[in-house]
């Protein structure tokens, strides 16, 4: 969804096949997800819990904050679109909440 | 001037045509008030914010949600005129509400989120494509004459 949203955010994987259904953006997409698993497990200390990634998208990746707000908008989409009225305003609040502490997080080293 | 696709123009009318523009608008603001609650900053008229619930149940909110969203129903119907559709109410967010147009953003921002919960998987990646670039426009057309 992103990368049909939000075209610009493309321009970070020249490298995959990004058609749909490629199997590339399956498996990143999973491993992103497997990501933010870890950081619900680690709510409540986030900067130590992704320190590694924060490291990564620091002096690796070197991908701009703003895309981090848009793939939180796409997966807040899917939850919506999978979760219909159960994404409550409530879980729609802590969710967005949490999204944006991480990015906060993966940006944190940035400069 | 905006370029519209006509397959955009069919996603954005086919979706809008089945939208319950009262409960949708009281939907979408209730929840910017709820997830960004800064944002009760411009209505402290409204009387109780104090909870989600409140919020949700609030008439005000109930009210101004549809009126918002009614208004959004112009930019739907001139898609091709959407700057001129907005441009009195552009004039008004800035001299007489003070509105940062960031929250015209958060606020689109918001409303596809609840397309998404409403319409499920026929709310396809290219439909929202679409209504992004949509929300887009409309917020950089109510941010335009601001000085």
């Amino acid at each position: 969804r992103m990368f049909s949203a939000y075209p610009s955010t493309k321009t970070y994987f020249p490298h995959f096949d990004l058609h749909h259904g490629s199997e590339q953006v399956r498996a990143h997409g999973k491993k992103v997800v497997n990501a933010l698993g870890v950081a619900v497990k680690s709510i409540d200390n986030l900067s130590q819990a992704l320190s590694e990634l924060s490291n990564l998208h620091a002096y690796n990746l070197r991908v701009d904050p703003v895309n981090f707000k848009l793939l939180s908008q796409c997966f807040q989409v899917v939850l919506a679109v999978h979760l219909g009225s159960d994404y409550t305003a409530e879980v729609h609040a802590a969710f967005d909440k949490f999204l944006s502490a991480v990015a906060s997080v993966l940006a944190e080293k940035y400069r | 001037m905006v370029h519209w696709s006509a397959e955009e123009k069919q996603l954005i009318t086919s979706v809008w045509s089945k939208v319950n523009v009262e409960e949708c608008g009281a939907e979408a603001l209730a929840r910017l008030l709820i997830v960004y609650p800064w944002t009760q900053r411009f209505f402290s008229s409204f009387g109780n914010l104090s909870s989600p619930t409140a919020i949700l149940g609030n008439p005000k909110v109930r009210a101004h949600g549809r009126k918002v969203l009614t208004s959004f129903g112009e930019a739907v119907k001139n898609l091709d005129n959407i700057k001129a559709t907005y441009s009195k109410l552009s004039e008004l967010h800035c001299e007489k509400l003070h509105v940062d147009p960031e929250n015209f953003r958060l606020l689109g921002d918001i409303l596809i989120i609840v397309l998404a919960a409403h319409f499920a998987s026929d709310f396809t990646p290219a439909c929202q494509f679409a209504w992004q670039k949509l929300v887009s426009v409309v917020a950089h057309a109510l941010a335009r004459r601001y000085h």
